[in-house]
């Protein structure tokens, strides 16, 4: 029997017996429609919420502490370079990310400009390094600020969006997330112990002896390694090319009062640059400021603000609590506080004693980007800025050591082993880890019961199934002797049936996906009113893919068979001889 | 090899559980030792009482009933020997039925109850069997009927449509089970006659179960069975 005669006759069979197979197929929807549900609300939270908090390869490590007898105190087993060493060659291990929290007070003020007056608060900040985010930055910008390059003609600045110039009839935009990166600040220094672990002291600037190798890029001057260039703009923001020489240097420049450094404009602190004299008389260029090296002083160097992440977590408490008690504007979204300037005051505290003045440190940031993986109070920055003024301010041993380490690993199923061997290094899961896998772990168990139950309403629709094809077997089996008698095999009549259940389950996973589609657009409907005062929230709780489809339509036409399975052969041994001549 | 187109060689069939079984417990004879041959082209009427065997014996022949004793020979072919798939390309090549009670699809058009063998042909080209259709309707006079349904037809169309379907293949034989038990004179007499048309003009084996003397008349062998023996072979045995 060819393909063709087949399909016309299962069509055929499905049109003659529409209003059974009309009853038949509403199990098969109610099935599919909730297994396909659950597993794109699974795939959903776990993508847009889970993997954004605690992404799936990745898993967070933290020195183990050790309890000191008698003091009631817990004080952490170290993490230096070494042990990141010994991370790296473990089992499955791609990449190793360490992190690290400024050792020193300071506090912040800034924001006048979305807030309608600066803020001022004990400053708490860490390093991460800039390529574990860079992705997740570069997705979250896009999300609300749309695609980074925009060839789009325009007249004015607004047009632009956040940040965006027009110049020459098209708008130029930053890319945010591109600027979270190490732009070179300046680390001042005294002697060796003010630089991080491979710098020295060399003419009061923590640098690269000559005496290590020095990297791609770069240049021997004066016994430091710089950074080779052509031109001004393989420079360093704040950094002029000397061609001459075909090196880097940063511009040197004085402020007119050392009081100015508490100023709010940054432009009264773009100083004015006294070196190198190609560049003397001229403010520091646009967009960086003079940075001294300390409040007493007013020499400092031209350096653009240090990139800032914040979390979208500490947003939603400023708008449920802090704007309502400060009587302070509302933020409207994550997006109005990209670009907006703070300074930190590195040495002053409102806890604790202020530091002697020389170690009091101004330096300006900017936030650049938001991020779950920044700290929920405080602000992030790339982590050599906080290797650098942890040195400065704590000296070259309290940088060398890592508050965490964030290991990325290859599959998701290295990790419980990566554990185990993190635990002989001394290291533990990060309490943020912790919860990441306890949190996917509720969402598997939760999905593996939703699909059960979804499996055992296919599985009653199957029976309901195998029901209807028993009594359209017994009310075809004048027509199936009919097929016998003109030649149709045990196989052309199974396959029958068969193929009218397989449509029928076609049909059913089909509509339930397409019903799990329309419901998933009303959950996420009301999910909007409850999550829209949430920055960040996800926009769809769904996550709709292929596979999901293919599933939940699979699973459809699977238990569809399996409820046809014996009605079939039932079909198959009707007896034709019998039924014939009972005519 | 046999030379006969059909060949039954001791063929018994048992239907099991009747009390009023002739040998202990076995069950009621339908067929009992019937031997028989039919050539090519031969007419044969097979006449006998209700229950004497003659339905059973055309459903043996036509590979509908597999559960027998003996042997049965189709164009030299030991249908026992057959399997299902076999047996099936045979129904749906060497032989047609036609029934007493038309055995039609409702829910199909005369031309596609026609073109219903093709479906289950290991060809593809439908504009073959088209053609055929159009002939074997045409050869039965029901043309002009080809997209009725078979419940608008009288009782002698609904014949005709099975006889159209039944030749629909070209197959060398036709087993008739009381192909007129349904139909009046007249045109049981139009069915008999389209009949004998095929046996003369195609060559077609009939083979026929019935109780109607004119039909048996009609035939070039008649052949009466009683309680499932064979008492009369025409003379050919």
């Amino acid at each position: 029997m060819i393909w063709q005669a087949r399909v016309d006759m299962i069509k055929g069979a499905i049109s003659k017996s529409r209003r059974h197979f009309a009853f038949s197929v509403v199990g098969l929807v109610v099935g599919a429609s909730t297994l396909a549900f659950f597993l794109a609300l699974s795939n959903g939270v776990q993508e847009r919420v889970l993997n954004r908090l605690y992404p799936v390869n990745q898993v967070e490590f933290q020195a183990e502490t050790v309890g000191l007898f008698g003091l009631g105190m817990e004080v952490p087993t170290k993490m230096d370079v070494a042990t990141l060493t010994a991370l790296e060659k473990l089992e499955g291990v791609t990449s190793v990310y360490p992190k690290q929290r400024a050792k020193f007070q300071a506090r912040l003020w800034g924001g006048a400009d979305v807030l309608g007056r600066d803020a001022r608060v004990e400053s708490f900040f860490d390093g991460i390094e800039p390529a574990l985010i860079a992705d997740e930055l570069r997705q979250a910008e896009a999300a609300v600020l749309g695609p980074e390059i925009l060839d789009l003609p325009c007249e004015q600045d607004s047009a632009c969006g956040i940040g965006g110039k027009c110049s020459d009839g098209f708008c130029t935009r930053p890319t945010w997330w591109n600027i979270f990166a190490d732009l070179g600040a300046t680390a001042w220094c005294d002697n060796d112990d003010n630089c991080p672990v491979g710098m020295s002291c060399l003419a009061g600037r923590c640098r690269v002896s000559c005496d290590e190798r020095c990297g791609d890029g770069q240049a021997c001057e004066a016994g430091a390694c710089v950074p080779i260039c052509r031109n001004d703009s393989e420079c360093n923001m704040g950094a002029v090319c000397l061609v001459s020489k075909g090196i880097c240097e940063q511009l040197q420049c004085r402020l007119d009062d050392a009081n100015d450094q508490l100023a709010n404009d940054i432009n009264r602190q773009r100083g004015t640059v006294v070196a190198p004299s190609l560049r003397a008389g001229q403010p520091c260029p646009e967009g960086t400021y003079c940075a001294a090296k300390n409040l007493a002083l007013v020499h400092g160097t031209c350096e653009a603000p240090i990139p800032a992440l914040i979390s979208p977590f500490l947003l939603e408490v400023y708008n449920s609590m802090v704007a309502t008690a400060l009587g302070l504007k509302r933020l409207g979204g994550l997006q109005v506080v990209l670009g907006v300037n703070f300074a930190i005051l590195f040495g002053e505290s409102y806890f604790v004693a202020d530091g002697p003045i020389t170690e009091r440190v101004v330096r300006r940031a900017k936030v650049v980007g938001f991020s779950p993986k920044a700290m929920e109070f405080g602000v992030t920055v790339p982590l050599p800025y906080v290797v650098r003024a942890n040195a400065a301010q704590r000296g070259r041993q309290a940088s060398a050591e890592y508050t965490s380490v964030v290991v990325e690993t290859r599959h998701n199923e290295d990790v419980p082993m990566l554990v185990q061997d993190a635990k002989v290094l001394g290291l533990t899961l990060a309490p943020k880890s912790e919860e990441g896998r306890k949190a996917a772990n509720v969402l598997l168990i939760l999905t593996i019961v939703f699909a059960v139950v979804s499996l055992v309403i296919l599985a009653i629709s199957a029976i309901n199934i195998a029901h209807t094809f028993m009594m359209l077997v017994t009310e075809r089996r004048m027509e199936i002797a009919i097929y016998r008698s003109v030649g149709a095999t045990l196989n052309d009549i199974r396959l029958l049936f068969l193929g009218e259940a397989a449509i029928l389950g076609l049909v059913g996973g089909s509509l339930g996906v397409l019903l799990a589609w329309v419901m998933g657009i009303v959950v996420n409907a009301m999910a909007a009113s409850v999550f829209a005062h949430i920055p960040g929230s996800p926009e769809s709780l769904f996550s709709f893919n292929l596979y999901i489809v293919l599933v939940a339509v699979a699973c459809a036409i699977i238990f569809a068979l399996a409820g046809a399975w014996l009605p079939a052969r039932s079909a198959a041994k009707t007896d034709p001889a019998m039924v014939l001549s009972q005519g | 090899m046999n030379k006969s187109l059909v060949h039954i060689a001791d063929l018994s069939k048992i239907y099991p559980g009747a009390i009023e079984s002739p040998e202990a417990g076995r069950g009621t004879y339908a067929i009992q030792d019937l031997n028989l041959q039919i050539e090519a082209g031969e007419f044969v009427a097979i006449v006998g009482r209700s229950g004497s065997g003659k339905t059973t014996l055309l459903n043996i022949l036509g590979g509908l009933d597999r559960d027998y004793e003996g042997q049965v020979f189709i164009a030299d072919q030991n249908l026992a020997k057959m399997d299902d798939v076999e047996l099936s390309k045979m129904r749906n090549q060497t032989i047609g039925f036609v029934f007493q009670a038309f055995h039609l699809l409702p829910q199909l058009t005369v031309f596609e109850n026609v073109l219903l063998p093709s479906r289950f042909s290991d060809y593809s080209d439908t504009e073959i069997f088209q053609q055929r259709a159009q002939i074997a309707l045409a050869r039965t006079g029901l043309l002009h009927r080809a997209s009725s349904l078979p419940t608008s037809l009288s009782a002698g169309e609904r014949q005709r449509v099975a006889i159209a379907r039944a030749i629909l293949n070209r197959p060398p034989i036709l087993l008739c089970d009381e192909p007129t038990g349904n139909l009046d004179a007249e045109t049981g007499q139009l069915v008999l006659d389209l009949f004998m048309e095929l046996c003369e003009n195609d060559g077609t084996t009939l083979i026929i179960a019935t109780h109607e003397q004119r039909v048996s008349k009609a035939a070039t062998r008649k052949v009466v069975l009683e309680a499932g023996r064979l008492v009369d072979d025409g003379g050919k045995a």
